[in-house]
């Protein structure tokens, strides 16, 4: 394949007053993914580059940046199939702060995340004397296992637009975590969830603008999982039967 | 809680009423009688009916609130200061005070009504 | 520019289905309630401060062109946010959980027809 560049966002809080855009130029191998081309570059070029990644595959969810735009895994981008036009653009995620160059701080989103209490509530009935057997049929499993692929890489958060100009916004990852223990027949938390659920800046911010859904690297279907939690919500405020 | 539902739930309810009412004001506006032209006389012989004052009332309810309303998600979405939220709100519901009373005065010559509003 | 000035309202990559048609619905939101304020203010300072022979005087100026374009615009900018709305609520309703995208289309399509049709209609009234 011919050459091709990178433009890379570069701040170092320590030293620059300004972002600015680094051109690197490139001789991808085919299959060469973009963070392995960051890799590389970090290596033989510019040993200053400042990226987060872990697993390479898909899995850490460390590596998620605005490639030409668009938040996606580094590590599941071909360099190939981004640089249509000849060049990469890879800038740090929307909307978070940055810290150096393409690594952003997430404590916001981790909050956000808590605050859902994404784990499994137990009901009222009495601790039993030993373990307690917690079994799911087979098929709510599956329902339920989608919801629990997310990878916590935060893309839908830069995709979202309610994110962009509204910070408060629970937003997507912490919202599809919420709708995974709601939805479990097995969980009893619904009362606790309730204050940051049912709240402005809950699942109500929501517009259906589904950009969280589209940018989803495990493909999780966000925006219905929202819409599965307004759908509950409003049912409980109308007192409709068949709610559970 | 419910101060994130309520402004959701009415949106929407007030959307599928005005389905019916803004499409009934379109139709008698427009096509109910095609080439024919406006005249006070017909509006006025219009509203004699209760059915079509019901109508214009409800219209001009449904659709202020569903305007500001609307209006209010829209520049709360922006991310204000809970101050800066009590501001809009407030800000809504005047101009929609203002406007039902604007709807009130132009109906009210038609209904044989006293008019609010001292122009 | 520092990091923190990016601009994250608007300037959000590529732009899809979704992010138009949420555009599209606060565009027009915003500007049939402004609309709506004129159409009140107007007629009520017609009813009111004109009386029966302005409010019959100006319905003629304004119910043929341009007036009657503009007219046409704004049934185009109702009917948009009414099929839109309508798309959003069916979603919300758990009825297009996988068919929201294509159902836009099919909402809109007869939207533009209806337009078409009753701009027709109105147009060949005119005398």
């Amino acid at each position: 394949m011919d050459e091709i560049s990178f433009r890379i966002f570069r701040f170092d809080p320590s030293r620059d007053a300004e972002a600015r855009y680094q051109l690197y130029r490139i001789r991808p191998e085919p299959g060469l993914t973009v963070l392995s081309a960051l890799v590389n570059l970090r290596e033989e070029q510019d040993g200053s580059l400042a990226f987060r990644a872990s697993c390479r595959s898909g899995i850490c969810g460390s590596d998620a940046m605005l490639i030409n735009g668009r938040a996606r895994l580094a590590c599941k981008t071909q360099v190939a199939e981004a640089a249509g036009d000849g060049t990469v653009t890879l800038e740090p995620l929307r909307g978070f702060p940055v810290l150096k160059d393409l690594v952003v701080d997430q404590s916001d989103f981790w909050e956000k995340l808590v605050r859902v209490k994404p784990w499994l509530i137990p009901g009222p009935e009495p601790a039993p004397e030993r373990e307690r057997l917690m079994r799911l049929p087979a098929q709510q499993f599956d329902e339920l296992s989608r919801a629990s692929d997310c990878i916590f890489c935060a893309c839908c958060y830069a995709e979202c637009p309610m994110e962009g100009r509204h910070r408060a916004y629970l937003g997507p990852a912490a919202l599809v975590k919420a709708y995974r223990f709601e939805a479990d027949p097995r969980d009893a938390g619904s009362a606790e969830r309730r204050g940051a659920l049912d709240h402005p800046d809950g699942v109500w911010r929501c517009h259906h603008v589904f950009r969280c859904t589209e940018a989803c690297p495990k493909e999780i279907d966000a925006a219905w999982a929202i819409q599965q939690l307004q759908r509950r919500l409003a049912a409980r405020h109308l007192r409709l039967k068949g709610d559970a | 809680m419910g101060r994130g539902f309520w402004p959701w739930f009415l949106q929407r309810a007030t959307a599928v009423l005005l389905l019916a009412f803004l499409g009934a004001h379109l139709w008698l506006e427009h096509f109910a009688a095609p080439g024919r032209v406006t005249t006070y006389r017909r509006v006025a012989a219009r509203l004699a009916h209760p059915a079509f004052v019901a109508l214009d009332w409800g219209l001009l309810a449904l659709v202020v609130f569903h305007g500001l309303n609307g209006a209010r998600t829209a520049v709360l979405d922006l991310g204000l200061s809970p101050a800066g939220e009590r501001a809009v709100t407030w800000l809504a519901v005047v101009l929609g005070v203002g406007a039902f009373l604007l709807g009130v005065d132009a109906l009210a010559p038609f209904l044989g009504m006293r008019a609010p509003i001292p122009w | 520019m520092r990091p923190e000035e990016r601009d994250t309202t608007l300037d959000v990559g590529g732009y899809r289905l979704g992010m138009w048609s949420f555009l599209g619905q606060r565009f027009t939101g915003l500007l049939l309630t402004f609309y709506l304020f004129l159409h009140l203010f107007i007629i009520a300072q017609v009813t009111r401060a004109g009386g029966p022979v302005t409010f019959s005087a100006l319905a003629r100026v304004l119910e043929r062109p341009p007036y009657l374009y503009l007219d046409l615009g704004l049934v185009a900018v109702v009917l948009f946010h009414a099929a839109n709305g309508v798309r959003l609520i069916l979603f919300e309703l758990n009825m297009a959980a996988r068919s929201q995208g294509r159902l836009f289309w099919w909402l809109v399509g007869p939207a533009g027809l209806i337009l078409l049709l009753g701009g027709a209609v109105l147009l060949a009234g005119v005398r």
